[in-house]
């Protein structure tokens, strides 16, 4: 096809010409710009979760400051009752000072080993303690052990009638516990 | 439609009487309705279509655009709220964890000294109970052993101590704690002639209601 032949065509059908040369461009911007709805699309989808996740958090943080004050003090106070794990006198000086409050005899109390693998921000620190008095007094050795300033886990405990048939042996028993207290390394 | 035209066919059957002088190209196009005009209908209509597709599309994209221009601009207006929040949250998950370490720590689904006071209450009069034994290293398998002896001639001291079971069995709480309550051994005491007993308590394990 000659260039006559194509201005020959365009004298002969000059507006379906135009329509077809316009189609073509028209089909070639289509062809071109088919990804683009698609690209635009998956951004859109991406940035409005980014938004709405954003704008969730903002909502739902409005009185977080608050918050967080809040739980840094609770947890202030509750480091203010974890042992020292290397302050071995303070630590005994607790159960001696349980000893005198409850008015039962201490009979031993020991400091157990403690395990160094454990990465944890509180480790247990083991004791053995064993105790004796009159049923009452134990009791009150145990409530305050469990609800005393420290916080106390028990890995045994045993309770035990004194041998004996004396009046003073009746009623006395003997407390053996195995008990760790949270504290700090 | 009528046309002026003959095709060649015809021209081919029929033998010409007298040369046929006609240029059928430059011959006018006289149909009721010109082909022209098909061919420019279609022409238009497919253009008109493809723009209008077109114009549909850059619409959406446009729209899709300012869209993302909308988000963006939400994100970064938040931005540094967000980062604040996230800064807290941070802060606030790691002093929970801090707490949650505590409270399971000294977690425990019944105390010692609870477990001492219900047997206080529900021991009759006729048994004592010599040694309490509590085993609580592993929270999988928690149990209590209770050693006793039972007053009374043995045929009723057996009974005694099968109902006292059967008392810390039906004990509310002792129910919601433990799986089981068994008389591991009801045996004649060698040193006191009393019939003692054993009973063992398994903790129900975490999580089993």
């Amino acid at each position: 096809m000659t260039t006559a032949d194509i201005v020959a065509s365009f004298k002969k059908q000059p507006v379906a010409f135009v329509c077809g040369l316009l189609c073509l461009i028209l089909g070639g911007l289509l062809y071109f710009r088919s990804g683009v709805v698609d690209t635009d699309q998956a951004d859109f989808d991406a940035k409005s979760a980014q938004a709405a996740k954003i704008v969730a958090n903002v909502s739902a943080s409005k009185n977080l400051a608050e918050q967080v004050k809040e739980i840094q003090a609770a947890t202030k106070e509750m480091e203010g009752r974890l042992l020292q794990s290397g302050q071995l006198g303070i630590n005994l000086q607790y159960f001696y000072k349980l000893e005198t409050e409850t008015e039962v005899k201490l009979l031993d109390v020991r400091p157990n080993g403690i395990s160094k693998t454990s990465k944890a921000a509180y480790i247990p620190v083991p004791f053995s303690v064993s105790v004796q008095g009159p049923y009452k007094q134990l009791m009150l050795f145990l409530s305050r052990l469990e609800n005393g300033p420290h916080f106390c886990h028990f890995s045994s405990a045993t309770f035990t009638k004194l041998a004996g048939g004396d009046a003073a042996s009746q009623n006395m028993m003997t407390l053996t516990l195995n008990l760790e207290l949270l504290g700090q390394p | 439609m009528l046309s002026l035209k003959k095709s060649d066919e015809q021209a081919d059957v029929e033998p010409l009487w007298h040369p046929d002088f006609r240029n059928v190209e430059r011959l006018p196009d006289t149909k009721v309705v010109r082909t022209t005009f098909f061919i420019n209908t279609a022409a238009i209509a497919t253009a008109l279509a493809l723009l209008m597709w077109l114009g549909y599309r850059e619409f959406h994209i446009r729209n899709l655009e300012q869209q993302i221009a909308d988000a963006e601009h939400q994100i970064d207006t938040n931005s540094r709220h967000n980062n604040e929040a996230l800064r807290l949250s941070q802060i606030f998950t790691d002093e929970e964890k801090k707490l949650d370490a505590a409270v399971n720590f000294v977690r425990s689904p019944i105390s010692i000294t609870e477990f001492i006071e219900i047997l206080g209450n529900t021991l009759p009069a006729e048994i004592s109970i010599e040694s309490i034994d509590a085993r609580l290293s592993d929270p999988r398998s928690r149990s209590y052993v209770l050693r006793g002896l039972v007053a009374g001639a043995r045929d009723k001291a057996s009974g005694s101590a099968s109902a006292y079971v059967d008392t810390l069995r039906a004990n509310p709480r002792l129910k919601k704690v433990f799986d089981e309550i068994t008389p591991e051994r009801i045996a004649p005491d060698g040193a006191t002639g009393l019939l003692s007993f054993e009973i063992s308590l398994k903790e129900k394990p975490e999580g089993k209601k």
